[in-house]
């Protein structure tokens, strides 16, 4: 327990002297701001814009910065040898393992909450009332960002990093367009694509299960129910996926 | 004496994602190595020592066979916790500084914030690293990292120290304080086994040796063992008359002039006879050898052997 927590805090450290990580930061923010000058074009509606483009901002950066930090948990250890000196010492892989996710996500969450920040802070001051189911809307977006940073490790235990970097925006594709794979499955001929399509539908995520932004945008009331079954989903996902790549990073040699 | 490393039949081979045949790095390797003592791994590149080490390490798993470290099996934390390792060319995260990655790898071994302190001092003065214990690890030279990487290999106060290519790439200098701590942990008790194609690191060092040579255990032994016994004199003089180089050429020995002087080189037996010859015509003598192959000889020789 105490190596998961000692390369957790090694990862978080790892992540924030990375230059790439503060430049996509930097962008979302940048991004935000903008939103908060472009208010104008939508008169009327200013809190609905500000909204939608804020979450959107921190939903795209949040997932590049979710496949930026799965491929780096693994592969580039292996590639730079660094994980010769740590599987050494009295570590298991697993704890290896969750200490780099936790690390991970742990960055992912400061950084979700620095861009959350910015957006109740553009909104309020523009005077325009923000609500609790932004919160909401944040956690759904950090779940996502979860699952994509589970999905990318998963990959990178076996895979190289252009692979999972590759891997990586496929999932976000499809996480998307799970309506648009589903209504392909329904409607196809052939058996075999039909099958296919049902697998993708099944395993792959479906980030459209966290995803609220429409709702908070046109300020609908989110009942608490569902922000339960958003942490089910989220969580239980990312677990199924660790379990995963635990059992392929065991196999693995370095 | 214990066997702190055995090994039965370990082999490696390493197989593509679509299978084949693969390359076979290590073919039925058995070796053991005693507690106390240093224990060198040579062979050329390529020729399974990495391979065997990383196998013993947990980093990579066997094709068949077993080994045991301390008793225990390949990967029990147990057994690392005993254990220190040092990578081949190490490199470590650079976003931290020599001091800073000690401490983080000497909370792997459960030590209190006091305890990573004093063994964090200790082994940054031991290594010389004192004075850039601050400096992030990008800075390092190899030779800067070499050290560290010894110290990290030392955090635990190790009962087996697994070095891979310990001095490569380092400056005389770095190279001989790195001998120097070597031999210091040696003389401690610690248990060293040292994988390394220098091969008079390896002789200066080892007590026992064993030769690799494309995955095959070529030899093992003491060095003495592996060494032949000299069966020539080499007796270095000057002075001697014509007739008398005719009487020693006669028993045998052959006689090469030499800045001067004269080279003498006579089976062993017959040094006592030489010896008497040199005196008794009024030579002056200057040197007299007993020379031996070195292990780099005896290694090129069994490589030559093996490539014919």
């Amino acid at each position: 327990m105490r190596s998961i927590f000692v390369i957790a805090r090694n990862t978080v450290s790892e992540a924030m002297s990375r230059i790439v990580l503060q430049i996509i930061l930097v962008f979302a923010i940048m991004f935000l701001v903008i939103g908060f000058f472009f208010t104008f074009m939508t008169p009327g509606e200013e809190d609905k814009m500000l909204k939608d483009l804020g979450l959107t901002v921190i939903t795209v950066f949040g997932l590049v910065l979710a496949i930026f930090m799965g491929v780096s948990l693994v592969q580039p250890e292996v590639e730079r040898r660094t994980i010769y000196a740590v599987l050494a010492k009295p570590v298991r892989r697993l704890e290896f393992l969750i200490g780099k996710y936790l690390g991970a996500i742990a960055v992912l969450a400061v950084s979700t909450a620095i861009m959350g920040v910015v957006l109740v802070a553009a909104l309020y001051l523009k005077q325009l009332v923000w609500s609790p189911e932004l919160l909401v809307a944040l956690v759904g977006t950090y779940l996502s960002l979860i699952m994509m940073t589970a999905l990318v490790l998963m990959v990178s235990t076996f895979a190289s990093s252009l692979m999972a970097t590759v891997m990586g925006f496929l999932f976000w594709a499809i996480g998307y367009g799970q309506i648009y794979i589903n209504q392909l499955a329904e409607h196809s001929d052939n058996a075999f694509s039909r099958y296919m399509l049902a697998a993708i539908h099944t395993i792959l995520p479906n980030f459209s299960y966290l995803d609220v932004r429409p709702a908070v945008v046109d300020g609908a009331l989110i009942p608490v129910e569902l922000l339960g079954k958003m942490a089910l989903y989220g969580v239980g996902y990312t677990i199924i996926v660790l379990a995963i790549a635990a059992i392929l990073f065991n196999e693995r040699e370095v | 004496m214990a066997s702190v490393v055995e090994v039965r039949g370990l082999t490696k081979v390493y197989r593509s994602f679509f299978g084949g045949t693969g390359v076979l790095a290590l073919n039925k390797l058995d070796l053991d190595v005693n507690e106390g003592e240093t224990f060198g791994i040579v062979g050329p590149n390529g020729s399974g020592k990495t391979t065997c080490l990383k196998l013993l390490l947990g980093l990579l798993y066997p094709t068949a066979g077993k080994a045991r470290l301390f008793g225990m099996k390949l990967g029990d934390l147990r057994a690392k916790k005993l254990i220190g390792y040092m990578p081949e060319a190490p490199y470590f995260y650079d976003h931290l500084t020599g001091e800073q990655l000690l401490s983080y790898f000497a909370q792997f071994f459960g030590l209190s914030r006091a305890q990573q302190k004093t063994r964090v001092d200790d082994l940054l003065n031991m290594v010389g690293m004192q004075e850039r214990r601050k400096m992030l690890l990008r800075h390092y030279s190899r030779g800067m990292l070499q050290r560290i990487g010894l110290a990290q290999a030392l955090l635990n106060e190790p009962r087996l120290l697994v070095l891979d290519e310990p001095t490569s790439g380092l400056d005389p200098v770095g190279a001989y304080q790195i001998r120097s701590l070597i031999v210091d942990l040696r003389r401690r008790g610690t248990t060293i086994l040292l994988c390394s194609h220098l091969l008079n690191e390896v002789e200066t060092l080892c007590d026992r040796v064993a030769v690799l040579y494309r995955g095959n255990l070529k030899a093992c032994g003491t060095i003495e063992e592996l060494l032949p016994q000299p069966s020539q004199v080499v007796v270095v003089a000057s002075g001697l008359p014509a007739p008398s180089l005719a009487k020693i050429e006669e028993i045998g020995a052959a006689c090469t002039p030499v800045d001067g002087m004269v080279r003498i080189t006579a089976p062993l037996e017959r040094s006592q006879q030489v010896l008497a010859l040199v005196q008794g015509d009024g030579g002056t003598l200057h040197e007299l050898q007993r020379p031996r192959p070195t292990l780099e000889q005896v290694f090129m020789e069994m490589v030559r052997e093996e490539a014919e």
